[in-house]
C-alpha cells in the first residue's frame, strides 16, 4: 500500500459520508411520505374492505331471509347497507383528495382507470343506497305484514302503495348509476375494473328489471283486483293428464269476483254440466277444428272443454269467453288458466291439507289420484262432482291466503315458478292490461320474435288420463347450412308407462281414467313462417304430415299418433327454415333458437345438437343468458320453462 | 320483495286449482277406435303415385280385422288427384291400403279415410314450396365472449371494490415505492 493511498483514505470516507447525508436528506422525506401514502392507502382499503364485508351482510340477510325476515334482522340488514354507505364514502373522498391520484388522473390511459375506479367506487355508494331502500321496502311489507287485517288480496295495493318510495328510491339511484356507467365510456381498462363494469352491466339489468315489473304490478294489480272497479274473471281449471294445448282439458269453471281485492263472489261449475246444459238448451252446433273433430269430438260440437286448441292462451281464452256466453256465462273481464301442477306446486308449501270429510290427506304426490277417485262419474245420479274439490280448495285457499311466518318467501319462489313454467295464465279483456300481464310473464301468448323457434305441443285426443303415465323425451338436431338455414329434424320419444302405475290400483279406477291404455296424440310442431316440411317419420319409416299451414305467425306441422300400452313409439319431423342465423355487423353471427313449453306439459328432456357448415365453428354457447358447455357436441336440459338458446359462430381459426 | 304484487293477484286463481281433475267424458263420445292413416311419401312430385295405409285399432289397441273402408281425396289444390281402389278392407293387420296419384298441381293433398265412423286423415305435398335462398351469409371471424351470470348487485360492488382495492394498492406501492418526480410531488403535496 502507498503512503499516496493511505492519505487519500480519509478524504475518501469524508466524501462517502457526505454522500450518505445528501441521500439521507433526499430519502427520507420520500420515506415519510411513502409511510404516509402507505398509511392512506391502507386506510382506504380499510375502508373499502368493511364496506364490501358490510354490503355483503346485509345482502346476506335481504337474499336469505327476504320476505320472512324480522325486525332484528332488517335493523341489521340497514345498519350494514349504512355502514357500507359510510365506508364507501370515506374511501371516495380520501382517494378524491389523495394528490397522487390526482395526478394519476390527468396522465394519458392512466386518468381512465383512476377515474374508473372512482366511478366504480361511486357506484358502491349508491348501491349502498339501494340496499337501503330494498330494506325500507321489506320494512313496510313486514308492518303490513304484521297488522293481518284482511287477505293478501285486499293488502296488495297498501303493500304497493306503502314499498313506492322506497322502489322510487331504488328508480332514482339506479338512473344514477346509468348516468356513472354512461360516463364509464367503452375504453379500455385493466382487467379488474373492465370484469367489474362487466359484472355492474348484468346486475343492472337484474335491478332495472325488478323496477319494471314492480311499476308493471303497480299499474297492474289495483285494477286486477278491483280497486278501480268490480272486476270478474273466468277461471279455468285444466287437467294436464288429459293434456291439451293451454294446459288441459278443460274440467271445472270458476267465476271469481274481485271488489277492492275482496272476493263478492266465487263458484264453482262443473265444466260437463255446463257444456251438457248449454247442448240440452240449445242443440247448437259449433264447427271444431277439423283435428279435433276427426280424433276426439266425432261430431260433437266444439264446446268449452275443449276450447283451448290453440296454444296460444289469448287466443284460447277468447275461446273460452265465448262459449261460456254461448251457454248463459256472465260478461267476465278476463280469464285465468290454472292446472293439476298448479295445485302439486301449492300443496309443496302449504305442506298437507286434510280434507277431514273424506278421511284423507292430500298431498303433492297423491292429489292427482285423490280428486280422480273423488270426484264422481257424472253418470252416478248421486254424485256431487264438486264437493271434494271444492272442500280442498277452502282449505288451500286458506292457507295460501294466510301463509304461515317464515312461509313466505316460498309463497313468492312459487308463483314465480308457476309463471314461467306456465302453469299460471293470465288473459284480460283490456289492452293495457293485457300487455301487462305479458310483460309479466303471465299472457301465455305464443308468437314469432326471430330466429329459430319450436313449439311442441301434444294433445291427448283419445279421452284418457295417460299423460299422468306417458313419458317423453325431445331429440332436436340442427343443421346449419350457409345461407343461415336450419334443416331440423325434431324427434320425440314416446313412452306408455302404464303397467306401474296400474299395478296395485283398483282397475275400476284404472279403466275409468286409463280406458284401453292407449294414449292418442294429435301432435303439432310451431317453428319459424316459411318453414317447410321435409319428412315425419315413425319408428319404421315415412308416416306423411296431416297438417302443414301458418298459425300464429308461425308454421305449424301437424300428426295423430297413438301409443300402446307400455309401447316405445319415435315421432320425427324433418323440416327447412329460411334463413335464421343472424349476422350482426361487425360481431359474430348468431344463432339463437327459442324453445316454447306447453302449458300443463313436464319439463321435457331436451338434447340439442347443432351443426355449423365447413369454415365455421361454434364460439360460444348460452342457455338463457348463461353461458353453457355442450357435452358430446350436445346440449342436455329440462324444458321446464321457455329456453333460448344462443350460439356465436366464428369462422374457423379466428382467434 | 316487488313479486308479491304479482303473488296478491295470483294467488286469488289457486282456488280453483284443486278442481281440475275430474273425469268428463260428456264433453266428448266415448272413445271407441282409432284409425291411423300414413302415407309413403311426405312430399311427392308430379305424377307420383303415393301408398297410403290406414291402420284401424280398437279401444284397447288391438287391431281391427276385415272392416270395410272408404278413401278418398279430402281435399286438393286442383281437380287431378285420386285414390285407386276407394273401397278398401283392413287386412289380419288391420290395415287398409289404397294408392293416391298425386295429378300435377302443386299444393297439399289430404286423404281421409272413413271405417265405420271412424275418420284419419293424412297430407301430401306435391312440389314442396320453395325452399329458402341459398345465398351465402359472409360469417365473421371474431368471436366474442359469454354473457356473464347475474348474482346480486351487492355481489358486483364487492367485484367493484376489490378491483378499485386492486388499482389502489398497485397504484400506491409503485408511487410510494420512489418514482422520483411523483414522490416529489406527492411529498410537496402533503
Amino acid at each position: 500500500m502507498s503512503a499516496q493511498t493511505i492519505a487519500c483514505g480519509p478524504r475518501l470516507r469524508l466524501r462517502a459520508a457526505r454522500r450518505g447525508n445528501v441521500l439521507a436528506v433526499i430519502l427520507a422525506p420520500l420515506l415519510i411520505a411513502g409511510a404516509f401514502e402507505g398509511y392512506r392507502m391502507a386506510t382506504v382499503m380499510r375502508h373499502i374492505n368493511e364496506g364490501r364485508a358490510s354490503l355483503q351482510r346485509g345482502e346476506d340477510v335481504l337474499e336469505t331471509r327476504r320476505l320472512d325476515a324480522t325486525a332484528v334482522e332488517l335493523r341489521l340488514a340497514r345498519d350494514e347497507f349504512e355502514s357500507a354507505g359510510t365506508d364507501f364514502a370515506v374511501a371516495r373522498s380520501t382517494m378524491r383528495r389523495d394528490p397522487l391520484l390526482w395526478l394519476a388522473r390527468h396522465v394519458p390511459y392512466v386518468a381512465h382507470q383512476a377515474n374508473a375506479a372512482l366511478d366504480l367506487a361511486e357506484i358502491g355508494g349508491e348501491a349502498s343506497v339501494i340496499g337501503a331502500a330494498g330494506v325500507d321496502a321489506a320494512d313496510e311489507f313486514a308492518a303490513i305484514r304484521e297488522e293481518r287485517d284482511g287477505t293478501l288480496l285486499e293488502q296488495s295495493v297498501e303493500v304497493l302503495d306503502r314499498t313506492g318510495p322506497s322502489f322510487n328510491t331504488i328508480e332514482e339511484r339506479l338512473s344514477r348509476v346509468d348516468a356513472i356507467r354512461s360516463g364509464l365510456g367503452g375504453g379500455a381498462l385493466v382487467p379488474p375494473l373492465s370484469g367489474a363494469i362487466d359484472e355492474l352491466d348484468a346486475r343492472r339489468e337484474k335491478v332495472a328489471g325488478i323496477v319494471e315489473t314492480y311499476g308493471d304490478a303497480r299499474q297492474f294489480l289495483p285494477v286486477f283486483l278491483g280497486f278501480s272497479a268490480p272486476r270478474c274473471y273466468l277461471v279455468l281449471a285444466h287437467n294436464n293428464a288429459e293434456l291439451l294445448p293451454t294446459g288441459g282439458l278443460v274440467s271445472v269453471l270458476g267465476q271469481m269476483c274481485l271488489d277492492r281485492g275482496r272476493m263478492t263472489a266465487f263458484e264453482f261449475t262443473d265444466a260437463v254440466e255446463f257444456g251438457l246444459d248449454w247442448i240440452r238448451a240449445t242443440s247448437a252446433y259449433e264447427a271444431p277444428p277439423q283435428p279435433l273433430d276427426r280424433y276426439l269430438l266425432k261430431g260433437v260440437t266444439w264446446n268449452l272443454s275443449v276450447s283451448n286448441w290453440s296454444p296460444d292462451f289469448p287466443t284460447a281464452a277468447r275461446e273460452a269467453q265465448r262459449f261460456y256466453a254461448l251457454g248463459g256465462g256472465v260478461q267476465v273481464d278476463g280469464v285465468i288458466g290454472i292446472n293439476v301442477r298448479t295445485l302439486e306446486r301449492l300443496l309443496s308449501v302449504t305442506g298437507p291439507v286434510a280434507v277431514a270429510e273424506y278421511g284423507v290427506t292430500a298431498t303433492t304426490d297423491n292429489v292427482f289420484e285423490l280428486t280422480e277417485t273423488y270426484t264422481r262419474d257424472p253418470s252416478e245420479p248421486e254424485a256431487d262432482r264438486k264437493e271434494f274439490v271444492a272442500l280442498l280448495a277452502r282449505e288451500v285457499l286458506d292457507r295460501a291466503l294466510h301463509p304461515e311466518p317464515g312461509n313466505w318467501s316460498r309463497f313468492i319462489d312459487l308463483v314465480q315458478k308457476l309463471g314461467d313454467e306456465k302453469e299460471l295464465l293470465v288473459y284480460m279483456n283490456d289492452p293495457a292490461q293485457q300487455g301487462l300481464a305479458g310483460d309479466m310473464g303471465l299472457s301465455g301468448e305464443v308468437g314469432y320474435a326471430g330466429g329459430d323457434f319450436a313449439m311442441l305441443v301434444d294433445s291427448s285426443v283419445n279421452g284418457t288420463k295417460l299423460n299422468a303415465v306417458v313419458e317423453e323425451t325431445v331429440d332436436m338436431d340442427v343443421r346449419l347450412d350457409t345461407s343461415g338455414a336450419a334443416h331440423t329434424t325434431v324427434s320425440i320419444d314416446y313412452f306408455n308407462n302404464l303397467a306401474p302405475w296400474e299395478a296395485g290400483r283398483d282397475p275400476a279406477l284404472v279403466k275409468k281414467l286409463m280406458l284401453g291404455g292407449v294414449y292418442g296424440d294429435y301432435v303439432r310442431l310451431y317453428v319459424p313462417p316459411r318453414s317447410t316440411i321435409v319428412d315425419v317419420r315413425d319408428e319404421h319409416g315415412t308416416v306423411g304430415t296431416e297438417e302443414a299451414g301458418e298459425e300464429l305467425g308461425l308454421t305449424v306441422f301437424g300428426r295423430f299418433i297413438t301409443i300402446g300400452r307400455d309401447e316405445r313409439r319415435r315421432l320425427s319431423f324433418d323440416y327447412v327454415t329460411p334463413t335464421v342465423v343472424d349476422v350482426q355487423s361487425g360481431r359474430d353471427a348468431i344463432y339463437r333458437l327459442t324453445l316454447r313449453k306447453q302449458p300443463g306439459q313436464r319439463a321435457l328432456p331436451v338434447t340439442l345438437r347443432v351443426g355449423t357448415p365447413e369454415g365455421v365453428r361454434i364460439a360460444t354457447v348460452s342457455v338463457n343468458g348463461t353461458p353453457a358447455e355442450p357435452s358430446d357436441d350436445a346440449l342436455r336440459f329440462d324444458l321446464a320453462t321457455d329456453h333460448v338458446i344462443e350460439y356465436s359462430i366464428e369462422r374457423t381459426g379466428a382467434q | 320483495m316487488f313479486r308479491i304484487a304479482a303473488l296478491l293477484a295470483i294467488i286469488t286463481t289457486m282456488i280453483l286449482i284443486a278442481s281440475n281433475a275430474s273425469t268428463a267424458h260428456a264433453q266428448y263420445p266415448p272413445p271407441d277406435a282409432s284409425l291411423t292413416v300414413t302415407a309413403s311419401q311426405t312430399t311427392a312430385t308430379a305424377g307420383q303415385q303415393v301408398t297410403v295405409s290406414a291402420v284401424l285399432r280398437d279401444a284397447d289397441g288391438d287391431v281391427l280385422a276385415n272392416q270395410p273402408c272408404v278413401a278418398r281425396v279430402a281435399s286438393q289444390p286442383g281437380t287431378g288427384a285420386s285414390v285407386s281402389p276407394t273401397d278398401i278392407t283392413t287386412d289380419g293387420n288391420g290395415v287398409a291400403r289404397t294408392t293416391l296419384n298425386v295429378g300435377t298441381t302443386p299444393g297439399t293433398i289430404q286423404v281421409e279415410v272413413v271405417c265405420g265412423t271412424i275418420v284419419g286423415r293424412v297430407g301430401v305435398i306435391l312440389g314442396a314450396a320453395a325452399q329458402p335462398p341459398l345465398s351465402p351469409i359472409e360469417l365473421p371471424g371474431t368471436g366474442s365472449g359469454p354473457d356473464t351470470p347475474s348474482a346480486g348487485l351487492s355481489a358486483l360492488l364487492l367485484l367493484t371494490a376489490g378491483a378499485i382495492a386492486l388499482l389502489a394498492a398497485r397504484r400506491y406501492a409503485r408511487l410510494g415505492s420512489g418514482r422520483r418526480s411523483r414522490g416529489a410531488a406527492s411529498g410537496t403535496a402533503n
